[in-house]
């Protein structure tokens, strides 16, 4: 079952619309018999010759392995085609936008819930069930000091000051 | 043009922005209607491209009183109100039997038109393949040299692959090389009095076999429909109007700068271009590099009287 087609005018290919274009002049008395299984044969042979040429076109894409399966990376199309509504005017910058374009300032990444444990290697939800923050609090053995919340400059006054107010 | 909506509500505004023209378009909606009078074999054509370009697209049921190539004012209408970039009008009369027009829309204004008489026509019930998946992207293929020469050929070229395209993609699943369209046509002459060839539209859904190469082997199967055009009157497009329609959107490359390099050794080397100085203004004066130091005079005095020493002991 060959693949390969022999072509005396090479086709002309638009692989980001997926069509070819065959410039060859198609036999005419073929074409307007009256018979029509003799047209209609015709007509599939030509077009399964150059689907053929077609399909090993675009096989021969970058290709790019995933779980689904295999995906092509198309191309852009090369002919020109009329768009459907005009190009969209630009419009003009809102106060929020000038502001943090000047600043610098970027739209915040939302980062999800969940976040990346080394220990397990595994993704795990950062609050909530089975959050990460209750770790210290299930975990059966902690070390000396891990649990013990450190105390803020204020809680520290603080509680230096009760202290000497209950040996008083 | 249609009263302007001011949207009272975000699902309002949602639709109104899916509207909006947008940089990169998607697939263009195409409105499936009849005329005045219609044939059975006409309205069945009509049934057989919706099912090709589902889901993009919008199929009426009742007949209207629309004359293409006459009024294009309701047209106009049906396709700002459904926000359609094309249109396919099914009529029926003695003069041009089983008609299809196609119409294409810029800016919910006809841009333009191409009339395609049925002369011989099998559905999709007929064949006994098993239905593509709507929204799938098809192959397209165009045989004949006509669509390369010809003006009305290189018409139904741009129609057929802008209707049938759909949406504009970046990675395809190789299994979506599922079916193609196959349009033919036979040489068209220049002489204007001969008749234009037909054109012949197929439709053929792919089975890629193994073979002994790493490349499938095709084989094709007919699916429907089939459908043998005569080409009748065409509206071909404004110029300007086509010209601001093929318009593309300024893409974003980084400019390279002309005149700077990156030599062999890593040195970014530049050319500059300066106008022409006008010598005689300029002021010598601030130059310390055209002062004459004192041991440069004496030098030239003494070159001087070297000379002339020469020139008297010659005379001699």
């Amino acid at each position: 079952m060959s693949t390969s087609v022999e072509k005396a005018i090479p086709l002309e290919y638009d692989l980001g619309n997926m069509s070819a274009f065959d410039v060859t002049p198609l036999d005419e008395t073929k074409l307007s018999s009256q018979k029509s299984q003799e047209k209609e044969e015709y007509l599939s042979s030509m077009a399964r010759d150059n689907t053929q040429l077609l399909v090993n076109k675009m096989l021969a894409l970058p290709k790019e392995r995933t779980q689904d399966g295999i995906l092509l990376a198309l191309p852009e199309s090369t002919t020109p085609l009329p768009r459907a509504k005009h190009l969209p005017k630009p419009k003009p910058e809102t106060k929020w936008q000038r502001f943090a374009r000047i600043k610098g300032i970027a739209p915040k990444k939302r980062e999800g819930k969940l976040v990346f444990d080394e220990a397990s290697g595994e993704w795990v939800p950062k609050w909530g069930y089975k959050g990460k923050n209750k770790e210290l609090d299930t975990q059966w053995i902690v070390e000396d000091g891990e649990k013990e919340k450190k105390m803020t400059s204020k809680q520290v006054r603080n509680n230096s000051r009760n202290i000497k107010r209950s040996r008083r | 043009m249609l009263r302007q909506v001011k949207p009272k509500n975000a699902r309002t505004k949602r639709v109104m922005d899916k509207r909006e023209p947008k940089v990169v378009e998607g697939a263009k909606i195409a409105l499936f209607l009849r005329g005045n009078a219609t044939s059975q074999l006409v309205v069945d054509a009509l049934h057989d491209l919706y099912a090709l370009k589902k889901p993009f697209a919008v199929n009426f049921q009742k007949k209207n009183p629309i004359l293409p190539f006459e009024d294009s004012s309701s047209l106009e209408f049906f396709s700002e109100k459904n926000d359609a970039g094309l249109a396919v009008c099914a009529t029926h009369n003695k003069k041009r039997p089983h008609n299809l027009a196609w119409i294409r829309f810029f800016d919910y204004h006809v841009l333009d038109m191409i009339e395609l008489g049925i002369v011989d026509y099998k559905p999709i019930s007929s064949f006994h393949t098993v239905p593509i998946v709507p929204g799938t992207k098809p192959m397209m293929l165009f045989q004949g040299p006509s669509f390369d020469s010809h003006p009305v050929f290189r018409h139904v070229k741009s129609l057929f692959l802008d209707f049938f395209r759909g949406e504009p993609i970046q990675k395809l699943d190789s299994a979506g090389l599922s079916y193609v369209i196959v349009v033919s046509a036979g040489e068209a002459s220049d002489d204007e009095t001969q008749a234009l060839p037909k054109v012949n539209f197929r439709v053929y859904s792919t089975k890629l076999l193994k073979s002994n190469t790493n490349l499938p082997r095709v084989e094709l199967e007919e699916m429907g429909p089939r459908l043998d055009f005569s080409i009748r009157r065409v509206q071909a497009a404004q110029a300007d109007v086509l010209g601001e329609a093929l318009k593309k959107p300024k893409t974003q490359e980084p400019k390279t700068k002309k005149n700077v390099d990156v030599d062999l050794v890593g040195n970014k080397v530049g050319r500059v271009h300066v106008d022409q100085q006008d010598l005689s203004n300029l002021q010598t004066r601030k130059m310390k590099g055209l002062k004459r130091s004192a041991a440069e005079e004496e030098e030239e005095e003494e070159e001087s009287e070297v000379e002339d020493e020469d020139v008297v002991s010659d005379v001699e």
